[in-house]
């Protein structure tokens, strides 16, 4: 982790005056096996999956074949977020904000800030037709409320740390119009007068809109890399197989015991509120009820994000490229996607 | 025929003193046979690459620091289960020890699970934690959980697929080697400055081979469910030479079915002892003289004597026909002899002359196994002329024939005239013309077959070698378990002096390394920037999302700080960069799809780095006219171009950019003083506090590095060597018939005959390497003499005032039977290779076959009708 006075510092020492244009991403065969970090799902038959040097793939038969499509960017990207079947946004690094009106087919630059430094984008929300609110690394807020026209970034003061630096928000979720969730890494909390310093996983609330953000009581010390919220039930979970549970509102949170050490990169809730989890060393853990069931890709390939296609079929994408999953009662069975 | 003029000479010279000169030869054979019991096998590495090639200057450089194309894998298998048993690891550790005790191995860089370099990395609340795969506690815990780690361990270290197989059932050691090094056993000298004198030996591959071999049955004997694999370049070399050694065996084959054979032509023992003794004896001393010049023979030139051996024994055809046909005349042993030895020391001199200098054009290729081929080749073709047009009709003359023998020579000829008549009407139009028109036909097919003749080795595994050898077996076993082999070619970045600290230039050699892994046929690639990322992931708790080249250069260094040199990804001072390309197959083609994209990547790389500062430039240029604009945008483009080409050492970092442009432009005559400090006062404030510093991508190390150079060597070769070729044996015709209808009449058939072979070798995918570009040489040096023999005869008939067929008639009743003999000893000489272990070596034998029997056709049929057609009147 990087300190803020480090940031600050190589910000700083570093003049920006032959900066690198924004350049094209390069269609290649092997995109679909590259490091992908985000999967949604646009229609029943239609995903879009986002990932390094820009890489956009899109799929019409549920993940059975992919085509990578034309990108400005060649940036990482690290997320994806559609707001109906055709309008979607994809964020990445250089603060780079991509557009769709044709569910994914092309592509335009929205927003995008080169430096030598790395303020990068790591989570979106594509709320309405107007507003699209993105956050990121050291406590990058970016929002814009006409469609992408104009963008603009702010301080999220109630946010920062004791030293009003900020850490990464690494994920912002929706409830409801009014209620957003987000989650981050650790940040320091309290310091004590010997120098002693005390952090919390950042998990956060907002309940009108983004307007104001207050802290939600942490209940982990480490790096939380995911929130997820249903009806009342909250998830958050990150660093070495930790997932806490509210149904109060974040007032008190329960640790669930998944049987794994793995940093957690995604998490969805099923229908039967079944939990399945993705992560390091390609670890996917599926709780229903209490029955807990392990799969782990055998080269350890990390897994990013999972999106459900129906049934027990899920598209899971991470460093191994895209994959397709099934899982039935008693047997899994991986497939390579096409 | 008119009388030779040469009698006197010759008999005056050798004939008259015919002991004094029997009794020399003797006495060189007795030295010279002393010399060959001296003879070495002599196998490098280096010989058998075009060192001159510009991608073998960057491999000559950097074999030391990277390691060159030179390693050796010893694969270990598991024959039941996985690798995860003690008994197992016992056997890997064993054979590791093994491999770094074998002499000539770089012990600093073999790699297995055992080695401390080997190591993995992970994130953890902590930051970043590491260790050895094999962890310091491993003799001692459960054993299960001690292998549960150790297999975490391998996934983490990345090392699945490089040291352990895809499936864990296989576990390896890489290993590799010098190409020379200091001798351990040698006792310490001291040079006249009392300084320690280097002791350099050079590594004795087959002696490597040897060792590793027996590391192999060691293992396999006290190890059963172990398997051993073992590939390389000094495995394969091992290999081919053990395999080489059969062709002593193919030798006596073929001796066999020759001396058969002339002792059908010549009905006479003495007369079949004879010529295949002087051949031998022409063997003795090619071999004698290559060892007095200080070579050895390495296992492809090994087929050079045999070879020389059938040209000796086809000469001698041609010389024992001579002495028949003049004793069937009725001339004495002695004076037949004179005759025949001064009737063929002309057209004989010029036949092996120009197979000499056939073989001297393979000078002109870069390669030093194709040049001591050349060498070995034309040494015994110049000694034949010795041996085979002087001591063999020596030899003879001592001999003395019955006179049944006489009367049965003559009845002989009388009955093959009508063999002769019928061959004569080639000669003769129409039929003449029909088998021009034929020749010309199957020239336009060769022409048309041989433009998709193929460069390179066309199949997997070592080339030298059949595809069912062991070595090609173990070679398939390592391609399929591993995602590595030895089909490696190293692209080496070179930057500025710690050039992995900058953001840009890591950018590019991480883009460069993405364009190379889609391109088809590429299996993996491997690079510091690569490493980079997952550090950069790891550093930031594990999270993909920063799984990316860090852009900040404070933190930048530091994901690469503990990649230690001995991984090969980079050199001490950080500016030098491989990119390892693991390919599929080393197929041409594979190879030239690598090697183009790189030099597109270079050529894309170098036209932006350009345009972004003439971009800057040139919008400051606000007060400057277009025309100035232009000579100053085309003078800047063009020095950046050579700037890219200078050299980055490691001592001494190249001038910056506009101290060269500077130093430059001031040498211009088109741009005025004021200008070019304007130019340099622009640059200054243009260009980046980096400076304008592009990567300079480098072909290229590894086995298929070598490859690359090697196929482009042979194809450049190829036209220059044909032209050589030809225009030799043109020369030597023009010169020994002064006529140009004669020399075309004996050249255009060797020309339909070329473009056939090469026809032949796309249809049985032989392709153009090392091996099968000299035979085309060969073929052609040789495959002349036929022709020398026909029209040399011919030409004085026709210059008699004969018709062409009458003329084709009497050559034919002269030399007819000694042309066809010629053909079939040579081809016989040549056709039991085919069956050689060696694929190299069946490769040349089928070549040569067919380019000596359909030479043979060629001027039977194509250079009588050719000579119809032109000598008409």
């Amino acid at each position: 982790m990087k300190s803020f006075l480090q940031v600050l510092f190589s910000s700083l020492a570093l003049v920006a005056s032959f900066l690198t244009q924004a350049e094209p991403a390069v269609i290649a065969p092997k995109a679909k096996d590259s490091l992908l970090l985000d999967i949604v799902k646009v229609t029943d038959e239609r995903f879009v999956t986002v990932g390094q040097r820009g890489h956009i793939l899109v799929s019409d038969d549920k993940g059975m074949t992919w085509r990578q499509v034309a990108v400005p960017v060649d940036v990482n990207l690290t997320a994806v977020d559609f707001l109906n079947d055709s309008h979607g946004v994809a964020v990445g690094f250089d603060q780079t904000v991509l557009l769709t009106e044709d569910a994914g087919e092309t592509w335009s630059i929205s927003h995008q800030e080169i430096s030598n430094f790395q303020p990068a984008l790591f989570s979106v929300l594509y709320t309405s037709e107007n507003s699209i609110t993105a956050v990121g690394s050291y406590g990058l807020y970016l929002e814009t409320k006409n469609g992408g026209e104009s963008w603009g970034s702010r301080e999220v003061s109630t946010l920062s740390d004791v030293y009003d630096g900020f850490s990464h928000f690494y994920d912002i979720e929706q409830l409801d119009a009014e209620t957003w969730y987000m989650a981050g890494e650790k940040y320091i909390a309290e310091s004590n007068e010997d120098g002693d310093e005390f952090s919390k996983g950042m998990i956060a609330v907002t309940k009108d809109g983004g307007e104001t953000w207050e802290k939600l009581n942490s209940p982990y010390e480490g790096s939380f890399f995911g929130i997820k919220v249903k009806n009342s039930d909250i998830y958050v979970y990150g660093l070495r197989g930790n997932l806490f549970h509210s149904t109060d509102d974040g007032a008190s949170w329960q640790s669930i015991k998944l049987g794994s050490e793995s940093g957690f990169h995604d998490m969805l809730i099923a229908e039967d509120n079944t939990l399945v989890l993705v992560g390091t060393g390609g670890v996917m853990v599926t709780k229903k009820g209490s029955d807990l069931t392990l799969n782990k890709r055998t080269d350890l390939k990390g897994r990013a994000a999972l999106v459900h296609v129906n049934n027990s079929h899920y598209i899971i994408v991470g460093e191994g490229g895209v994959e397709t999953y099934s899982q039935s009662k008693d047997k899994q069975s991986v497939d390579k996607g096409q | 025929m008119a009388k030779n003029t040469l009698e006197p000479l010759v008999k005056s010279l050798f004939f008259s003193k015919r002991g004094l000169w029997v009794g020399l030869f003797a006495i060189i054979t007795a030295v010279m046979a002393y010399f060959v019991s001296q003879l070495r096998i002599d196998a490098s590495f280096e010989k058998n690459i075009p060192l001159k090639h510009e991608y073998m200057e960057t491999y000559l450089q950097y074999q030391e620091e990277f390691g060159g194309a030179n390693r050796v894998f010893v694969a270990l298998e598991a024959i039941e289960g996985e690798i995860f048993t003690e008994n197992f690891f016992e056997a890997l550790r064993q054979a590791d020890d093994r491999v770094e005790g074998i002499e000539g191995v770089n012990q600093s860089q073999v790699q297995s699970l055992f080695s401390p370099s080997v190591r993995y990395i992970e994130a953890s609340e902590q930051g970043l934690e590491g260790g050895p795969v094999i962890p310091p506690e491993f003799e001692q815990v459960n054993k299960d959980k001690a292998f549960a780690k150790v297999r975490e361990n391998i996934l983490k270290a990345g090392i699945r697929g490089r040291l352990v197989s895809n499936d864990f059932t296989s576990a390896m050691i890489s290993a590799q080697l010098f190409s020379e090094y200091n001798d351990p056993n040698a006792q310490l000298k001291l040079d006249e400055n009392g300084q320690a004198a280097s002791q350099m030996v050079q590594t004795d591959y087959v002696k490597v081979a040897h060792q590793l071999e027996k590391l192999r049955t060691d293992i396999e004997a006290e190890y059963p469910n172990i398997e051993v694999h073992i590939i390389g370049f000094a495995k394969m070399i091992g290999d081919v030479s053990d395999g080489a050694g059969n062709v002593i065996f193919f030798f006596l084959i073929a001796f066999l079915i020759t001396a058969l054979l002339v002792y059908w032509y010549s009905r006479s023992i003495k007369l079949t002892i004879l010529p295949l003794l002087t051949s031998s004896v022409a063997v003795v001393w090619q071999l004698g003289i290559l060892t007095a010049m200080g070579y050895g023979i390495d296992p492809m030139s090994i087929l050079i004597p045999f070879l020389i051996f059938a040209i000796g024994v086809s000469h001698g055809v041609q010389m024992i026909n001579g002495v028949q046909h003049n004793v069937g005349k009725g001339l004495k042993v002695f004076d037949a002899s004179i005759m025949a030895c001064a009737g063929l020391i002309v057209p004989g001199g010029v036949a092996l002359l120009s197979d000499t200098i056939g073989f001297l054009t393979l000078q002109l290729i870069e390669i030093d196994i194709i040049r001591e081929l050349a060498v070995t080749a034309s040494i015994g073709v110049a000694v034949l002329i010795l041996t085979n047009l002087i001591l063999l009709p020596l030899l003879i003359s001592y001999t003395h024939f019955s006179d049944n023998f006489v009367q049965s020579v003559q009845k002989r000829e009388k009955s093959h005239e009508a063999i002769w008549n019928k061959l004569a009407v080639f000669a003769k139009r129409p039929m003449a013309t029909v088998v021009v028109v034929i020749g010309i036909v199957l020239g336009l097919l060769g022409y048309w077959g041989s433009q998709n003749m193929k460069v390179g080795d066309l199949h997997a595994g070592a080339p030298a070698l059949k595809q069912d050898s062991p070595y090609n077996i173990d070679t398939k076993f390592v391609t399929d378990k591993y995602s590595i082999g030895t089909d490696v070619i190293s692209i080496l970045a070179e930057t500025r002096a710690d050039g992995c600290t900058f953001y840009n230039i890591m950018e590019t050699i991480d883009d460069f390394q993405w364009q190379l892994a889609n391109v088809e046929g590429v299996q993996s690639t491997l690079s510091l920037p690569q490493i980079s990322k997952v550090v950069n992931g790891l550093l930031s708790e594990g999270n993909l999302k920063w799984k990316m080249l860090p852009k900040d250069e404070a933190v930048l260094p530091y994901t690469i700080a503990r990649v230690e040199t001995s991984t090969g990804l980079l050199n001490s001072g950080c500016s030098v960069m491989p990119v390892m390309v693991f390919l599929k197959d080393h197929k041409a083609e594979t190879i030239e799809r690598v090697v183009g994209s790189v030099k597109s990547f270079k050529a894309d790389y170098l036209a932006k780095e350009k345009a972004k500062v003439l971009n800057a430039v040139s919008a400051s240029f606000t007060q400057l006219d277009d025309s100035q604009k232009t000579v100053i945008t085309s003078h800047l483009d063009s020095l950046m171009t050579d700037y890219s080409e200078l050299s980055y050492s490691e001592d001494s970092d190249r001038p910056s950019l506009e101290d060269y442009v500077t130093e430059q432009l001031a040498k211009s005559s088109d741009i005025s003083a004021e200008q070019v400090t304007e130019i340099e006062a622009t640059l200054k404030e243009q260009l980046p506090p980096s400076g304008f510093k592009p990567v300079k991508f480098r072909l290229a190390t590894g086995a298929v590095g070598v490859m690359a150079a090697t196929n482009e060597a042979v194809e450049a070769a190829q036209v220059p060597m044909m032209i050589w070729v030809y225009l030799a044996v043109t020369l030597l015709c023009l010169i020994s018939f002064r006529s140009v209808r004669g020399t075309i009449c004996v050249v255009l058939p060797l020309v339909v005959v070329s473009l056939l072979a090469q026809t032949l070798m796309t249809w049985l995918e032989i392709g153009l390497t090392v091996a099968t570009l000299p035979v085309i040489a060969l073929g052609v040096g040789i495959g002349v003499d036929y022709g020398i023999y026909i029209f040399s005869r011919m030409v004085g008939f026709i210059r008699a005032g004969r018709s062409v067929s009458d003329a084709y008639f009497e050559t034919l009743k002269l030399t007819g039977n000694a042309v066809l003999f010629t053909g079939l000893t040579l081809a016989i000489g040549v056709s039991t290779w085919i069956f050689s272990a060696l694929q190299y070596q069946a490769d040349m034998g089928i070549m040569l076959t067919f380019m000596f029997l359909v030479n043979m056709l060629g001027a039977i049929f194509l250079l009588p009708a050719l000579a119809a057609l032109l000598y008409r009147r």
